[in-house]
């Protein structure tokens, strides 16, 4: 079952939409305690999120509109499809804060089941959800090799950044083991090296 | 015990005619009908004013003893219950058999010489004789055979006309009541009254089968016919139309209205007309043949239930201008007399007698087909170029046949005209679109005409050459003052091309003026549409999701109890629905276009009810004061006032973080109309509108713009507010949000318009 999360400042609709996409094999989480963009990204790694639908209209219940967190998630984690869900379309596209084909009109919900509408929904959070997946494969690669540049000590600065970052999202799938990303820099593994060094040689000494 | 029969005391019995017919009019009109019942081709009536007495006679069938026994002399029993349809084939017009109750309201005494194929028979009844405490069947009349002829029972006539007529017409059989002590005094208001009822209750087609002369003592048969010739009047337009109970409907629409004479031709082709038409103009009629249904034009397929009709509409205007006279060719119409004062509006024919009062002159019946505001609602004139061009009220009249065979159109218990069926609403509808077929017709030859006739007067030139003389003349002055000398004359315009051009200007100003007063109330639905466009969408999603979640529930996983729940949540967004639908749509309901003493603080209270089920929601509030004040207006004005400053106020909200969202109307009465102080506290005014508030006032300013700067308002609300306004003679003050830091304000007086 794909996972699908979903942001909406007004709860009576969830519950019908979870039904709906469960018939097709999708779980919809609501994200529901969340007050900040930062909160919710939190929360989109805690719930190994693959892709995201948006409201629109979030003001009831929080400070920043639907457009202004997928602007906040795309720079944070550009390879998570966001998706915003809007009553009316145009309003949203005229702020030119998210690409036109991320909005979706909220009718594709009461949409049948079998009518291409529907389906052609189902399809496209499918697809998003796929190529999430697989572009962690690709970062996953991107991810092993700079760490063998890393433990050869040949990594560029730029390039450590880049495996900081690569690192905290893989480990929040669950592709990569659990260690403290401090120690994933040079110069806590140098500090490392030198303090299990200099406890050689106390070692050394007392022999 | 022994059997007794049952009574009746003669006076109740009497008493029971008089409430069938109690007008001396409707007496005389039941006997008429009998006449023609008996299958006459003749039936007249002699009043003798020297001898105060009335004879009613016809050349139809005569009776029989049985037939006055059973039939005149029984009371309730009639039989045209059983059998209506003469031997003539004609379909009997009376149904109750209360003939004789007519006798006995026009007299006391009434004789009768009836001449049948089988016998002569002379009838003699004494009302008066009716008297209270007696049975009926202790009352007696004269019946016996009797030898005599026509000739001597009207051998005390004094006007020789009348024997002549009789010996003419009354071969063989017939009947002539002769009536005295008479209840009525016939002076001449009263015979005139008969005789116009007369002429009305005939159609005039029907003189070739059946007609009616009325002489007094000195009238000749010329004058006393009814039905002269003179009443083929001239008229505009005809319309026949036959629909058959299959559905087949047939109309002819018969122009008669435009006379081309030696231009003919020229005209024809200038104007643009297909070259069939031309036939059209000179006689022939424009056959259609159509369905019921494409008559009604109805999406559903509405059937022919009322059976086999027919009717004839004239179309007859009474006067023209010299400028349409000359514009578009109409026949000359000096001295059209005015044909709906004697024969009133469309009326109803039931087997060629008049069913009262559609129709009736001067009466409210006259447009039982409510033509008049049919016209209100769509006032263009005859050339405009969209507009639809309605006819006048008083410009129709005509006749409509319908028969007993048309067994849904029954007549009312009191003779009052038609039981309101379905199928008499469908008959109305039917006749408003077959007046809508002439109406077409009419409207696309004077937009041709009219179009020719612009072609052939260019005002632009004129308007050129006023502008280029003008120029001329400010020169000359020019010159002149530059050289000291006095102007020379200005140039002449001729005042016939300036008036020319005026008409043109004033008609084009006409037409406009109508159009922008219907699509400023279409326009106010839009605008309100437009702001709530958000809601309504997210309601219908609502409302459309849980439909397809109970229609799932039932389908995939059989459970009744959730299927049930959804429903039940539906049902909430619909309610939902409802009541944006009433704020949007309630104010264009036809009943609100008219103008109307209005109680004000009903119909704002009522407006403000299906407001709240809307913002209650939003956590708007809505705080209302109102005088009870009555005000003559259009309802629907009022609410386009209030519709459009909520619609802002709402809008303003959108912006305003705060729970605290109140709107303040309040409804004052003044001396010569009402003040509406209206305010909320939103955010107000934008900065550039506060410095100069009654810039908002104007057609298409607005400060409603979305986050990203759009403008989204339409900048049409506040101009209608000022435009109607304006209609009632009123003020708008909008000083107050000029120095308020939040909240808008506004003060708007309305007076009455008379």
């Amino acid at each position: 079952m794909i996972k699908i999360g979903f942001i909406d400042d007004d709860k009576s609709l969830v519950d019908a939409y979870k039904t709906r996409l469960k018939r097709r094999d999708i779980e919809l989480i609501f994200a529901d305690d969340c007050n900040t963009k930062e909160d919710v990204l939190k929360w989109i790694f805690k719930n190994e999120i693959k892709c995201m639908l948006v409201d629109y209209k979030l003001t009831q219940a929080y400070s920043f509109m639907g457009t202004d967190l997928v602007a906040y998630l795309n720079s944070e984690v550009p390879d998570l499809p966001c998706i915003v869900l809007t009553n009316y379309c145009e309003e949203g596209i005229g702020e030119n804060l998210v690409v036109e084909n991320m909005f979706i009109d909220r009718d594709v919900f009461d949409a049948e089941m079998g009518k291409p509408k529907f389906e052609d929904f189902i399809k496209k959070l499918e697809q998003s959800v796929a190529v999430f997946e697989n572009r962690l494969v690709k970062r996953n690669e991107e991810f092993l090799v700079l760490k063998e540049k890393k433990d050869s000590e040949e990594i560029s600065s730029m390039e450590e950044e880049r495996f900081i970052h690569l690192y905290k999202i893989l480990r929040a799938y669950n592709e990569v083991d659990d260690i403290p990303s401090e120690l994933l820099t040079s110069s806590a593994s140098k500090k490392m090296s030198d303090i299990l060094s200099a406890l050689d040689k106390l070692i050394d000494r007392t022999n | 015990m022994s059997k007794v029969p049952f009574n009746v005391d003669a006076y109740t019995a009497k008493l029971i005619g008089r409430e069938n017919v109690s007008k001396l009019d409707g007496a005389i009109l039941e006997l008429v009908k009998n006449t023609y019942d008996a299958d006459a081709s003749i039936c007249f009536l002699y009043y003798e004013n020297e001898t105060d007495t009335l004879y009613i006679g016809d050349n139809g069938t005569g009776m029989t003893e049985e037939i006055i026994l059973k039939h005149w002399m029984t009371i309730g029993s009639s039989s045209k219950k059983i059998q209506y349809k003469t031997r003539k084939g004609r379909i009997q017009t009376g149904a109750k058999g209360i003939g004789r109750f007519a006798l006995d309201r026009i007299a006391d005494k009434c004789e009768l010489l009836t001449v049948s194929e089988e016998e002569h028979l002379i009838w003699d009844v004494d009302w008066s004789r009716f008297e209270f405490g007696q049975r009926i069947t202790d009352i007696t009349a004269d019946l016996d055979p009797s030898t005599k002829g026509f000739d001597e029972f009207l051998s005390d006539v004094i006007n020789p006309n009348v024997n002549k007529i009789v010996d003419d017409n009354f071969q063989r059989t017939g009947s002539i009541f002769k009536l005295t002590s008479l209840r009525d005094k016939w002076d001449k208001s009263v015979v005139d009254s008969i005789k116009s009822n007369l002429r009305t209750l005939i159609p005039p087609e029907f003189k070739e089968v059946f007609n009616v002369y009325f002489f007094e003592t000195t009238t000749t048969i010329e004058e006393a016919a009814v039905l002269q010739d003179s009443d083929d009047f001239a008229y505009d337009y005809k319309v026949h139309f036959v629909a058959e109970s299959s559905g087949k409907v047939t109309v002819n629409i018969y122009r008669d209205e435009f006379d081309f004479s030696d231009k003919f031709d020229e005209i024809m082709t200038g104007a643009g007309f297909e070259n069939f038409e031309r036939d059209y103009f000179q006689g022939k009629p424009i056959e259609k043949v159509l369905s019921f249904n494409e008559i009604i034009g109805s999406k559903e397929n509405i059937e022919n239930t009322i059976g086999d009709f027919e009717g004839t509409l004239y179309y007859a205007k009474l006067n023209a201008t010299k400028a349409d006279r000359e514009k578009y060719y109409y026949k000359d119409i000096t001295g059209r007399p005015d044909i709906r004062s004697i024969f009133g509006g469309i009326r109803i024919y039931r087997d060629g007698f008049r069913v009262r009062p559609y129709g009736d002159p001067k009466s409210s019946s006259s447009d039982w087909l409510m033509l008049a505001a049919r016209k209100n609602k769509s006032p263009a004139a005859i050339s405009h170029d969209t507009g639809s061009w309605r006819v006048n009220a008083d410009q129709m009249h005509g006749s409509i046949y319908i028969s007993r065979t048309n067994i849904h159109l029954p007549d009312q218990a009191n003779r009052q005209g038609i039981v309101e069926t379905k199928e008499f609403g469908l008959l109305r509808l039917f006749i408003e679109k077959t007046i809508r077929l002439f109406e077409r017709d009419r409207q696309y030859v004077c937009r041709l005409l009219n179009r020719y006739y612009d072609e052939l007067h260019p005002t632009e030139d004129i308007e050129k050459e006023i502008k280029k003389k003008l120029q001329e003349s400010q020169k000359n002055e020019e010159t002149a003052k530059k050289s000291n000398q006095p102007p020379k004359q200005s140039p002449v315009i001729d005042v016939k091309k300036v008036s020319e051009l005026v008409d043109k200007k004033d008609s084009t100003i006409r037409d406009l003026e109508n159009e922008i007063q219907m699509l400023r109330v279409l326009a106010t639905t839009g605008i309100v549409t437009n702001t709530y466009v958000h809601e309504i969408k997210d309601v219908t999603h609502k409302l459309n999701l849980n439909i397809v979640m109970a229609k799932e529930a039932i389908e995939y996983d059989k459970d009744m109890q959730s299927a049930l729940d959804y429903i039940t949540k539906a049902s909430v967004a619909r309610e939902a629905f409802t009541s944006w639908f009433k704020v949007t749509i309630e104010s264009v309901r036809r009943d609100k276009r008219r103008m109307r003493k209005t109680s004000v603080s009903d119909l704002v209270s009522k407006l403000i009810e299906s407001w709240k089920e809307s913002l209650s929601p939003k956590n708007i509030e809505i705080i209302d004061t109102m005088d009870d004040v009555e005000f003559k207006c259009f309802p629907y004005e009022l609410e386009s006032i209030l519709n459009n400053l909520i619609a802002n106020s709402v809008a303003s909200f959108e912006k305003k973080v705060s729970d605290d969202k109140k709107i303040f109307i309040s409804i004052i009465s003044q001396e010569d109309g009402i003040l509406i102080r209206y305010s909320d506290n939103g955010i107000g005014l934008s900065e550039s509108y506060k410095k100069n508030p009654r810039r908002i006032l104007e057609p298409l300013e607005t400060d409603k713009v979305t986050n990203a700067g759009d403008v989204i308002g339409t900048g049409m609300g506040m101009w209608i507010i000022n435009r109607i306004v304006s209609e009632y003679y009123g003020a708008i003050d909008l000083s107050k949000n000029m120095s308020s830091s939040e909240g808008f304000y506004i003060d708007l007086v309305l007076k009455n318009k008379d």
